[in-house]
């Protein structure tokens, strides 16, 4: 070694000491590295455990099967789904190529198919399995699956195995198989509906049904048979037939075999697949060979619990007709009766609907039909000729709204709406035009025709011409109307006169300087102007009670108490006659529901008819008695008998009459219209009474009796009550008002204003008068008034007009007085603020009443 | 030896251009050979480098010579073999052992990078040396450097054994410390021995090395290279094939004795 080595050794001494000590260093650091980066490892192993694990766990737990690989389609992992489907373990599959345990065919073909593992493993892309594949598990069996493949990559993208996902799908596809038999059946079923339905005739549908269903299932013959009444023959009007001979005749039933024909009655669908096999030649099997079927299906149609039709499908080799193939015969031969009934029942319609077009155009009516939508269908001839339209289209539909007059079309339409939603019978009155534009009245009616179910089906309806009756109708109307008003007037005009007559009459009677023979004198022309007036009175009722507008107002009233104040009226006429009147009140239960006016009007009607009719020293008696006592209640009949002229049998009917009396006819022996009786019993009636005569003839006397079916028993407390008005009115004769009342009296008949502005001075008012509105409403602006008192027909315009003013601007309240008594009369001055309506000729103490009683309410 | 003047600390050239260029003519697997970063690690001067620490060019060294081995390996070297000449040599410049247990630190280092599979690939040569015919270190009892050569994390060992006065002491030694996944290669041809040797000679050098190693850990090497940069031309081409062969037959013959 030269020194040069050596010096060169020591340096490498020197330099490798040195760089151990940096080795040393680096190498403690690289260790430390490498203990954390151990325990970095632990803890992801521990992680990648944990992670693995609950993979497992996870795939474990998963509904689908799992499998995985490795890269070379080993299996690793099968989770128990996957041991489930397989029938392998996860022991025994492990490590065995997937092709052993994920064995799989096509359904169709029976071909293995490549695992989709070895294209995932080959190409790294994830691979769907086709349909229809089957899983060939452990133990030959076979499974329907759906599955699919996909890579499992490492953290650097790389492949390093295959995860394998798959499930039983056969549950499924056995539900979309029968939901595809379905599908066929019912595509089937309706394209059979489609072609029977527009078909009429009843042997075209069986043809077609025939024809559709033994293509369909692929038969040698089907033929649908009728079966006749007896239930034993059959026919087959026409046959399907592929490969054999038509067997379209006339067959008995049981030539094919008593259990065939029994099982056919029982309703059973008869399955044969080999005739030879399954049917004894003497039962039934020398038949269907002579016809050669080996094999057939027949499905019975039972209705109302007899055969009435069948189905049969043959083959002429033995066949295996499937549960598919059996429910649809059953229900082909189900839709063909449906068609048929349909078909038959479509004829038979056809045939109604002709019968109806041919009558609707015999009967002399306008007849129409309309659709449940009430849309009309149909117009007969009378309808179109009337309406003149070009087409009858212009009246179908809704176009018969453009023929109705337009004030009349609202009513019409709406009830026709209502009737149409509620099924009412529609009836009303309205124009419809001609072709000559001119509108008539028609009465157009409707009735509903309705299905099995309830349901509104049709209309049918009916245009009577009721145009002429319309008119005279209008024209009677309006001839009433005049006169009403005619009689309204006259009633005026007369009544007018008597007023200032009667009053006049009872000033005279008053004064005690005139003589006796005066004052008697006096009282016949009052008797002889009351008779006026009364005359009139019985002509408005009659007018009232004819147009039905007599109003009546009921309340509890004691009728004992009511009699006697008629009797007190006739009382001074029949002591005059020296007729004796005499009571007899047995009734306990004298209370009756009636306007008391009027039940005291028909009273004194029947006792100043008695008088009239008995001679003097006659006798009138007057009685009543209770009838029927039921619970408290019982009927009330008053009689009024006296000892008269009596009434002849055969006038007897006839007394009720208006204007007759029972004397002889025109003869007028005791005044009056003969209007009386006709008011009294019109009166009655209207409170459910009855009035009836009696009489046992001539010069025998007659009685009149008056019967109301309830009356009832009165208290004390309710006996005042009853008559409480009439002490009331008695009251208030005897009052004077309060203080001064400034009364604004408006009358043109001047005779009337004078007397009566003196009777009302006298008796302590302070009247103002006036002849017409002007003078009335100069008077109220220059006087201050507690009320007026008016006529309403005035010279320069009416009463009522004259009462809104007056109210409008002062306040005032108002009497009517006039002779205008109609309803419609009264109606009017109640609305224009008259508190009350007086008719001439006025009872002045009526008057005196009803002003103290306004007043009254005025002061308080 | 030379010294680096500047850092940071890089291959011009790595091994895998040789074993490209030897694979073209190559008709049975290549080993690459690379040189060992302890080698390397004595180029850095004593004094240091400013600027560049001694830490900083081990770090270097270690990375180029990962780089290295993964080329070849990755170019398709049948194995790559580190020339741990120097571990002897470690041994006699210090005898206490310190430098040699740096050099196996800073070899294990560099080996620890790559996995055991990779490592299977991996070797390490060790033999007193042999530049121009000379050893540096053939006076070092391997008894000292086996103990520790065998601690390399490395699956192979190239030991030269054919040059050794007392090869059964070798093999002794070899047998104690080896591991039970360590291959062992031992020199069966001398190169820096003109005379070339029979098949029958390296027969029976193998057949008394199965006397102490297994026969599934053995295998035959030459003690070393035969200069293939033709950096040192003692030895002629001609001769180092005729010794090839030899080593070639007698291994084969000595393997048909074993596998019999």
């Amino acid at each position: 070694m030269t020194p040069d080595d050596h010096d060169e050794l020591l340096e490498m001494r020197r330099t490798a000491l040195q760089s151990a000590q940096t080795v040393f260093l680096v190498r403690q650091r690289a260790e430390k590295e490498v203990l954390e980066a151990n325990e970095s490892l632990e803890v992801k192993s521990q992680e990648l455990f944990r992670q693995r694990e609950m993979f497992r766990v996870t795939l474990s737990s998963i509904g689908d099967a799992v499998v995985t690989t490795d890269t070379e389609a080993k299996i690793t992992f099968l989770n128990p789904v996957a041991e489930s489907l397989t029938g392998w373990t996860t022991a025994e599959a492990n490590r065995l190529p997937l092709e052993k345990v994920f064995k799989i065919i096509n359904e169709e073909s029976r071909q293995l198919v490549a695992s989709p593992v070895d294209t995932v493993l080959r190409y790294g892309i994830i691979v769907e399995l086709a349909n229809h594949t089957l899983l060939v598990r452990k133990d030959g069996s076979e499974l329907a699956i759906e599955d699919s493949a996909a890579p499992i990559l490492d953290a650097a993208g790389k492949i390093c195995g295959a995860v394998l996902v798959f499930h039983d799908v056969s549950k499924r596809r056995a539900v979309e198989k029968r939901l595809s038999e379905n599908e066929i059946r019912l595509r089937f079923l309706n394209e059979l509906g489609e072609a029977t339905r527009p078909l009429a005739d009843p042997k075209e549908v069986m043809e077609v049904s025939s024809v559709s269903l033994g293509r369909h299932l692929r038969a040698s013959r089907c033929a649908y048979a009728e079966v006749d009444s007896d239930g034993e023959m059959f026919t087959i009007l026409k046959d399907y037939t592929d490969g054999c001979a038509s067997t379209a005749g006339k067959y008995e039933l049981s030539r094919f075999g008593g259990a065939v024909a029994a099982s056919i009655r029982a309703a059973k669908t008869l399955v044969i697949n080999d005739v030879d096999r399954d049917m004894a030649a003497d039962d039934g099997g020398t038949m269907f060979n002579a016809i050669e079927v080996k094999a057939i299906v027949c499905c019975p149609l039972i209705k109302d619990g007899r055969l009435r039709a069948m189905m049969a499908v043959h083959q002429i080799v033995p066949r295996h007709w499937t549960p598919n193939e059996i429910a649809l015969i059953e229900d082909v031969v189900e839709r063909c009766w449906a068609a048929l009934e349909r078909a038959r029942a479509e004829s038979e319609s056809r045939d109604r609907a002709e019968r109806f077009r041919v009558l609707s155009e015999v009967v002399p009516l306008q007849v129409w039909s309309a659709h449940a939508s009430g849309e009309l269908d149909f117009v007969n001839q009378a309808c179109s000729l009337y309406f003149g339209a070009a087409d009858d289209s212009e009246v179908l539909g809704t176009g018969w709204a453009n023929f109705v007059h337009e004030e009349d079309l609202p009513h019409a339409q709406g009830v026709w709406l209502r009737s149409l939603s509620t099924g009412e019978r529609y009836e009303v009155e309205f124009r419809l035009r001609r072709f000559d534009g001119q509108y008539r009245w028609f009465l157009v009616r409707a009735q509903v025709m309705r299905d099995d179910g309830g349901r509104i089906t049709k209309w049918f309806g009916t245009n009577t011409d009721i145009h002429d009756l319309k008119m005279a109708q209008a024209a009677a109307e309006h001839a009433s109307r005049s006169k009403d008003e005619f009689l309204a007037v006259l009633s005026h005009e007369l009544r007018t006169p008597l007023t200032p007559v009667l009053l006049t009459i009872g000033e005279l009677l008053g004064d005690q300087r005139l003589t006796d023979d005066i004052r008697g004198q006096l009282g016949v022309v009052e008797r002889n102007v009351s008779l006026e007036a009364k005359l009139i009175d019985d002509l408005l009722d009659f007018t009232r009670i004819s147009n039905g507008k007599m109003p009546i107002f009921p309340k509890l009233s004691d009728a004992h108490s009511l009699i006697g104040h008629a009797i007190e009226i006739v009382r001074d006429e029949a002591q005059s006659k020296g007729i004796r009147i005499s009571q007899e009140f047995d009734a306990s239960h004298s209370g009756l529901v009636v306007d008391p006016a009027r039940f005291q009007q028909v009273m004194w009607n029947l006792l100043r008819n008695a008088v009239k009719f008995t001679p003097a020293g006659g006798h009138v008696h007057v009685f009543t008695v209770n009838r029927n006592k039921i619970e408290g209640r019982c009927s009330l009949s008053i009689a009024v008998q006296d000892s008269g002229m009596g009434i002849e049998p055969a006038v007897l009917g006839k007394i009720f009459h208006p204007f007759e009396q029972a004397g002889a006819a025109g003869s007028h022996r005791f005044g009056g219209m003969g209007l009386g009786l006709s008011i009294a019993r019109a009166i009655v009636e209207m409170h459910d009474g009855t009035l009836i005569a009696e009489s046992n003839g001539a010069g025998k006397g007659a009685t009149f009796t008056v019967h109301f079916p309830n009356a009832e028993a009165l208290t004390a407390t309710m006996l005042l009550a009853a008559n409480a008005s009439d002490s009331e009115t008695d009251n208030l004769q005897q009052k004077k008002p309060l203080k001064v009342v400034r009364v604004l009296f408006v009358e043109d008949h001047l005779e009337t204003l004078t007397i009566l502005s003196r009777l009302l001075t006298r008796i302590g008012y302070e009247v103002t008068c006036a002849g017409t509105v002007t003078e009335a409403l100069a008077a109220a602006t220059q006087n201050s008034f507690d009320i007026v008192v008016s006529d309403l027909g005035l010279p320069d315009g009416s009463g009522n007009e004259l009462m809104a003013e007056l109210r409008r601007h002062y306040g005032l309240r108002g009497i009517a007085l006039t002779g205008y008594g109609m309803e419609a009369d009264v109606q009017r001055s109640r609305q224009a603020g008259f508190i009350s309506h007086l008719i001439k000729p006025v009872d002045f103490k009526q008057l005196r009443i009803e002003l103290e009683s306004a007043t009254r309410e005025t002061q308080a | 030896m030379p010294r680096l003047l500047a850092g940071p600390f890089r291959y011009l050239r790595y091994a895998d251009s040789y074993l490209t260029a030897a694979l073209r003519y190559a008709h049975v697997p290549v080993k690459q050979a690379v040189i060992s970063p302890s080698a390397l690690s004595l180029s850095y001067p004593s004094e240091g480098m400013p600027g560049y620490s001694r830490e900083s060019f081990i770090v270097d060294l270690l990375n180029e010579h990962e780089k290295e081995v993964r080329l070849c390996l990755a170019n398709g070297a049948y194995k790559v073999q580190i020339d741990f000449t120097e571990g002897r040599l470690a041994v006699k410049l210090d005898p206490t052992g310190d430098l040699l247990h740096s050099f196996i630190d800073l070899n294990n280092l560099a080996l620890s990078r790559f996995s055991s599979i990779e490592r299977r690939r991996i070797g390490v040569h060790t033999c007193p040396g042999g530049d121009r015919d000379s050893k540096h270190s053939a006076e070092v009892d391997y008894a000292e450097l086996l103990p520790s050569l065998f601690e390399l994390k490395a699956g192979s060992f190239y030991i030269a054994l054919a040059g050794e006065v007392q090869p059964v002491a070798v093999l002794k030694t070899i047998r104690k410390y080896m591991k039970v996944d360590q291959t062992i290669f031992v020199g069966v041809i001398d190169p820096l021995n003109s005379r070339i040797d029979t098949a029958e000679e390296v027969r029976d050098r193998v057949l008394e090395a199965s006397e102490y190693i297994p026969v599934s850990q053995l295998g035959t090497t030459d003690d070393c290279g035969f200069s293939p940069f033709s950096d040192d031309t003692s030895t002629s081409r001609e001769t180092a094939f005729a010794k090839i062969r030899a080593r070639v037959a007698g291994t084969a013959m000595a393997s048909a004795i074993l596998k019999a």
